[in-house]
């Protein structure tokens, strides 16, 4: 990879890592700091990656880093927490569509959300989430199952949207 | 499966395309014909995450994250950039070992830690001389090459640092040159062998990573500043040839002994900082002498 091919993964893959780190961590800084780590890796590994599977290979050295770093700050339950009490909470409150999904999409697990938010926002299918996340395709259908059930319901609750 | 359970995994098939023929039929129909499905599929539809471009990086960010070798220079002109860089990384080198032959010292010997060279803080050899430090962009200072010559004093010093550089995978094996002989920036100054010798601290690491060896790695750069020049050079050559797309920068520095500039390389494998700074007492002491 040279350095051109380099920096267009930055301005193609960039956004796309920083979106999907931000709302798994739910904080833009530290969703940063890993996207920089990230980037930092795929500059020093350059020579080993090829450039067709760049963006495969950022998100899972993102994903990894993104791990490391909630069992780090041993943020993974309280994460949940906060998302589960924001969530109990939105009820008394208006809330728009986009909201309620961020609310559901944070309230989930961590599996669960990783492998809808791959889906959904990059396209991925089952193969490619279960090889980013070292999980089976099974398991990475049964977590996407389980996380729209869980936001059909969430939305459901809320009659605004219905 | 509940009935309940058994509806969501039908309309999730469904939503993610999976289902053929006769079941994609029959769920279809379900919907059209049953409230409590269609109700169901509607907030199903719902699940599927909207697109977001409110997160994203601004263009400064993603101008820290790129990297500046590409868009300084063409990439006609990278080549002949690495080879300026490797000419005058050889030469910096070799020009430090002139100084020691000209004034007739024993070059400094590597101190190699001999615990875990990876979590060895600093060693430093004994330094017989001070020297001094001369910044190259400081003309009217550099003028009088007489008084440079008798000012400047020859390096005797090398530090060996090792030091862990991140808490993750990228160790830096650092090794100091405190004081490096290199030409100056004054195209007026003659570099010959009776030239003074113009003073530089720097250093030279090696980055490892991975499943990289890293003593191997470690032990090849350090052997870049031991043995006779010509070994210096070889190695030197041998380290040059590995580097990729290096970088070269330039910043103002001010230091407790004076101002200056520092030098900053970096590549793949290897990288070197270094430091020209103008020594506040030699300052003073130029005035003194006119």
């Amino acid at each position: 990879m040279t350095v051109s091919e380099y920096n267009k993964a930055v301005d193609e893959w960039s956004d796309a890592l920083l979106r999907f780190l931000c709302k798994s961590t739910g904080d833009r800084d530290t969703a940063c700091d890993l996207v920089q780590d990230s980037f930092e890796s795929l500059w020093i590994r350059r020579e080993y990656v090829e450039v067709s599977y760049v963006k495969s290979w950022l998100f899972k050295v993102g994903y990894r880093k993104m791990i490391d770093h909630i069992r780090k700050q041993k943020k993974t339950t309280e994460l949940e927490e906060i998302a589960e009490i924001k969530s109990s909470s939105s009820g008394s409150e208006y809330l728009g569509l986009e909201d309620v999904i961020s609310k559901a999409v944070a309230g989930l697990p961590e599996s669960q959300r990783t492998a809808v938010m791959l889906r959904d926002y990059e396209g991925y299918d089952y193969k490619s989430i279960a090889e980013l996340t070292g999980t089976s395709e099974s398991q990475v259908k049964v977590n996407i199952f389980r996380a729209r059930q869980k936001m059909k319901q969430m939305i459901g609750k809320l009659e605004i949207v219905i | 499966m509940n009935p309940e359970e058994e509806k969501d995994w039908m309309l999730f098939l469904l939503l993610e395309g999976e289902l053929e023929g006769e079941e994609l039929q029959k769920v279809e129909q379900l919907i059209q014909e049953n409230a409590e499905w269609k109700k169901a599929w509607d907030l199903m539809k719902l699940s599927v995450l909207p697109e977001d471009s409110s997160i994203a990086l601004s263009s400064a960010e993603k101008s820290i994250l790129k990297k500046r070798g590409a868009t300084i220079l063409p990439p006609p002109f990278e080549a002949s950039w690495m080879s300026y860089v490797a000419a005058a990384s050889v030469l910096l080198l070799a020009f430090w070992y002139w100084g020691f032959y000209q004034t007739g010292q024993t070059p400094p010997q590597v101190v190699q830690s001999e615990a875990n060279p990876l979590l060895t803080p600093e060693k430093t050899a004994p330094a017989p001389n001070s020297g001094t430090i001369i910044d190259s962009s400081s003309t009217p200072i550099l003028s009088d090459k007489s008084n440079l010559s008798e000012s400047l004093a020859p390096p005797t010093q090398l530090t060996v640092s090792t030091k862990k550089k991140r808490a993750e995978e990228n160790i830096a094996f650092a090794i100091e040159a405190e004081q490096i002989n290199i030409r100056p920036l004054d195209p007026e100054i003659e570099l010959t062998p009776s030239s003074p010798s113009y003073i530089m601290p720097g250093f030279i690491y090696t980055k490892t990573f991975g499943d990289a060896p890293t003593n191997e790695v470690g032990n090849k750069k350090m052997m870049a500043l031991m043995g006779n020049a010509t070994e210096w050079v070889n190695n030197t050559r041998r380290i040059w040839s590995a580097i990729q797309d290096p970088e070269l920068s330039f910043r103002r520095v001010k230091t407790d002994q004076g101002p200056g500039l520092a030098i900053d390389f970096n590549s793949h494998a290897y990288g070197a900082s270094a430091q020209l700074i103008v020594k506040n007492d030699f300052i003073k002491n130029l005035k003194m002498q006119k």
